[in-house]
């Protein structure tokens, strides 16, 4: 390596540290190019994508589009081919305390109770010898929680003995109990019945508001993602080379912010028309292939365009 | 209302009619034992082959109440204690090693590409086949019997505890982890616990496997045990005392496994497939 190639590198490995990974953002993706197969099959494309402290952020897409591989590449299962990924600047390196999860599967321990998951968090963080022992704040923290989610009664079962709301339930306390950085959600209420996932609904949104933690949601459902999100973003499937040519590979054409963070809305706001016609909005524009391929740049990023659809109060950004 | 035939694939077959139809079997083998011994001792009376229940039981009894004059023990009662000692001591080092080994190739990719080509290849292997190779570099005594025991189990727990441990979801490692757990963490502290059943029904798979190298190690070169004593009996043409030892040893294969059995229910009822 002649000293030319060194100082390029060491450049480089000083951008990879530097560039665009201030503290303040929790998540930050910059310039984020995931591909497989010698970078034959391109799956994300160029995402940037800053998520400040307390922000909901819910992001949908079409299936295929990337998200699963988003999400494997935040928590760190995966790196990314190009780019950088950063959780409050540091590098993403592998999955840790810094990033928790809540997957459609609850993923729960089966030879634990519900009240031990739940505090499974506080004492993995203990070291080896203080194991068993968990700070009465912690103990008091989970018991304020079990109590909102209404499973105070359902400390002793085991996760067979829990419907599949009450396991989602606690798999949310016990992600929460972690005190993660940032909590990230792979569709976690896809596989409840309706009723379900609205009661889930309005239980994140209640844990959103009493803890301000910020929330990256998944979900193919915009419905859901426009009612739960302070913020929501789109990811198409495909983009437009520099040749003008349709390819292969996610990227964000749509960013918009919907609430001030914390401002909870009414479960009657769900089928609100103008809520509706934002959906049909962020369909046509941003997930409609023809639209895709016909225009330069898909890019909503309209802080507004979601007050000019609803004209809702709550929506100030 | 016609109801559905017992012989179809959605027949139920109620008490106590499920347990006479498990018992037909087992009373063939034993009515089939006593005809067959009336039948021979017909013809021979002094016969040593089939001999009746009669005569086994009472060789049972002889060699569990009455002292041998060379060695002062009761033999029942010694050859059982030396036997399930080697099987226990032999076993318990396998279970040990195969449950780190399995768990550990299952979530460290880099032990899986060193071990799993290898346990693959050895697990396949019948172990009878290198006897004399053990036999040479483990000497004569009791190591030789632990080491035929640990090698004739070890592979195939490995191969199973592994298989299981693989099965587990990564979701549930990579949440794992973001909880706070360390990467051996998610090993000693989650993982191991989480798979206790599954490695009880590694054993319990295993279990025929470690009578069988037990016994034939003890056939092979010892002074005593079940193994011996049923090799030493062959000699002397002791068939009641070769049956009744059988008795013996399919008794304590069937309670070793009963055993396993109700912890692994009542300790990890979650492990049955509607708990899964």
């Amino acid at each position: 390596m002649t000293t030319t190639d060194k100082l390029e590198k060491l450049i480089d490995d000083l951008d990879q540290k530097t560039v665009g990974s201030p503290r303040e953002y929790v998540l930050h993706l910059l310039d984020v190019h995931k591909s497989y197969d010698d970078g034959r099959v391109q799956v994300l494309h160029d995402l940037d994508l800053k998520i400040t402290e307390g922000e909901f952020v819910t992001l949908v897409g079409p299936s295929g589009c990337g998200k699963s591989t988003l999400l494997r590449a935040v928590l760190g299962e995966e790196d990314v081919t190009e780019g950088t990924a950063t959780i409050r600047g540091s590098a993403i390196k592998t999955p840790d305390v810094t990033r928790g999860i809540v997957y459609q599967d609850h993923s729960l321990f089966p030879h634990l109770t519900a009240w031990q998951n739940v505090m499974m968090g506080p004492k993995l963080q203990q070291s080896w010898w203080k194991f068993k022992k968990v700070s009465e704040a912690d103990k008091q923290l989970a018991r304020e929680y079990l109590e909102r989610a209404g499973m105070s009664e359902h400390l002793d079962k085991k996760p067979y003995e829990l419907s599949g709301g009450q396991k989602q339930r606690i798999a949310i306390i016990q992600a929460l109990m972690a005190k993660p950085e940032i909590l990230l959600m792979d569709e976690p209420f896809s596989a409840l019945d309706e009723t379900t996932r609205e009661d889930m609904q309005l239980l994140l949104l209640e844990l959103y508001e009493q803890t301000g933690m910020t929330i990256l949601f998944i979900t193919h459902d915009l419905t859901e993602a426009l009612y739960l999100g302070t913020r929501n973003i789109a990811l198409s499937q495909y983009y437009v080379d520099g040749r003008g040519d349709e390819t292969k590979g996610a990227r964000i054409v749509s960013d918009i912010r919907l609430r001030e963070i914390g401002t909870a809305i009414s479960p009657s706001e769900k089928s609100s028309p103008k809520l509706h016609a934002l959906k049909d909005k962020i369909r046509a524009e941003a997930f409609d292939p023809d639209h895709i391929r016909h225009a330069k740049d898909f890019t909503l990023t309209h802080p507004d365009s979601f007050q000019t659809l609803t004209e809702r109060e709550a929506a100030v950004v | 209302m016609r109801k559905k035939s017992i012989f179809g694939l959605y027949g139920h077959i109620k008490q106590p009619w499920n347990f006479l139809l498990g018992v037909i079997p087992i009373a063939f083998l034993f009515i089939g034992f006593q005809v067959l011994s009336w039948n021979y001792l017909a013809d021979n009376p002094d016969g040593k082959l089939f001999r009746g229940w009669e005569n086994v039981f009472a060789a049972l009894h002889r060699m569990a109440t009455v002292k041998d004059v060379m060695s002062g023990e009761y033999l029942l009662w010694s050859d059982m204690f030396v036997t399930l000692k080697r099987l226990l001591v032999g076993l318990g080092l396998a279970v040990f090693s195969a449950a780190l080994l399995g768990v550990h190739m299952a979530f460290f990719p880099w032990i899986r590409a060193i071990f799993l080509p290898f346990i693959r290849l050895v697990s396949n292997l019948p172990v009878i086949i290198v006897i004399s190779i053990v036999l040479l570099l483990a000497g004569t005594g009791e190591f030789f019997k632990v080491a035929m025991v640990f090698l004739g189990t070890v592979f195939l727990l490995s191969r199973d505890i592994f298989r299981s441990a693989d099965a587990v979801s990564r979701q549930r490692v990579t949440k794992t982890l973001t909880l706070g757990a360390s990467p051996l963490g998610v090993i000693y502290r989650v993982m191991l616990p989480r798979l206790a059943p599954d490695i009880i029904a590694a054993i319990r798979l295993a279990l025929p496997g470690a009578w069988i190298y037990a016994l034939v190690s003890e056939m092979t070169i010892s002074t005593d045990g079940l193994g011996y004593r049923v090799a030493v009996m062959r000699r002397h043409m002791e068939m009641d005392v070769i049956i009744g030892y059988v008795l013996v040893v399919s008794l304590l294969a069937i309670l070793i496994d009963f055993v396993l059995k109700t912890i692994s229910e009542k300790r990890y009822p979650w492990h049955n497939p509607e708990g899964k």
